[in-house]
This record gives C-alpha cells, structure tokens and sequence, in this order.
C-alpha cells in the first residue's frame, strides 16, 4: 500500500485475517499430540478459511481501498504499464516455481519422518544404496 | 549512493525486507533439507542395525 506502513484497508484487514488463519493453523496442529488428530483438525481450519480468499480478491471492488482495482484481467487489457507488466509476470513465474521447489522438499522430508518405519522406504533407500 | 540503493530514501527498508526475505528462503531450504538427511540417515542405521 503506497503512501503508509498501516491504514484499516480492506485489502489490508483482509490479509491480516489471512496472517491469522496461517498462525491458528500452525498452533493448531503444534497443540495436538495426535499427528493424524491434528491433521484432520488443521485441514478443517483450512477449508474454513479458504472462505477469505474471495474476500481477499473481491475486497478493492467491494469496498472503497486504498489498494487500486484488478488491473490485470482475463477479459480486458491490462491498465497497468507494460514497463510493469512484464517483470510482475516473470516474478509471478519465479515464485510459483520456487514455491513448487519449496513443496516438493519440504513433501520429501516430511514423507520421509512419516514413513520412516515402513518397507516401502527402507528398500528404496537400501536400493539407493546399492546403486551408489 | 546510486539510485538504486537509496530508493528515494527508502532503501534500508526495500533492500532490508529484500535480505530478510533471502534469508528465509535460505533458511526454510536448509532446514527442510536437514530434516530430509537426517531421516534417511535414521533409517539407513536402522537398517543396518537390524542386518548386524
């Protein structure tokens, strides 16, 4: 938001209340012993909040924001200035590769603490083993 | 200063929040990767523990 560090926008207020969906989901799952207990409990939370995201998206055309309306559209030219078009779209590009690369490690390693115990595993990684 | 660090004045905060979100990434990639060695090599000794 250009011009101040904090103001009750919409769009603001809207992320915030995503901040705090994301701190309840992690002390969710973190105050639960029961590993599978507390997945099925942060998953609810989940698709609870997932009901903030359209608030998110909508919130510049429902309420009057600071934040500036959509100006990339499926339907319409882009208002924005193509000096800034095309590095938001090569940025977009980026961090959408690396967050994949961020969730395929991050899957691999907690896949790993998860099945540490089962077969499966064990003889791929005694496999990876003696091909090495 | 060039420009492009003083940032109109601004710079210690862009390039600050810049270093600080590297830093992260950084961090979560380390992390992750760790928790991933460490696994395996649990199991590994697991397994050899079981074949002595």
């Amino acid at each position: 938001m250009w011009g101040t560090a904090w103001v009750w926008d919409a769009r603001l207020t809207s992320e915030l209340i995503l901040l705090f969906l994301y701190l309840a989901y992690i002390m969710l799952h973190l105050s639960i012993p029961d590993r599978s207990k507390a997945d099925r409990a942060t998953a609810l939370l989940a698709i609870v909040g997932v009901v903030n995201i359209p608030i998110i998206h909508y919130s510049v055309v429902w309420w009057n924001t600071l934040h500036q309306a959509s100006t990339i559209s499926k339907f319409a030219k882009p208002s924005i200035a193509t000096e800034m078009l095309w590095p938001l779209i090569i940025m977009i590009l980026g961090y959408t590769l690396l967050f994949a690369a961020f969730l395929a490690k991050r899957t691999a390693a907690e896949l790993a603490v998860r099945e540490k115990r089962t077969r499966w595993l064990q003889t791929l990684i005694v496999g990876d083993k003696n091909n090495a | 200063m060039p420009d492009i660090f003083a940032m109109d004045g601004y710079g210690f905060y862009v390039w600050g929040s810049v270093l600080v979100s590297i830093a992260v990434l950084i961090i979560n990639w380390i992390t992750a990767h760790k928790k991933f060695k460490s696994t395996i090599n649990e199991v590994k000794s697991f397994i050899s523990k079981g074949k002595e």
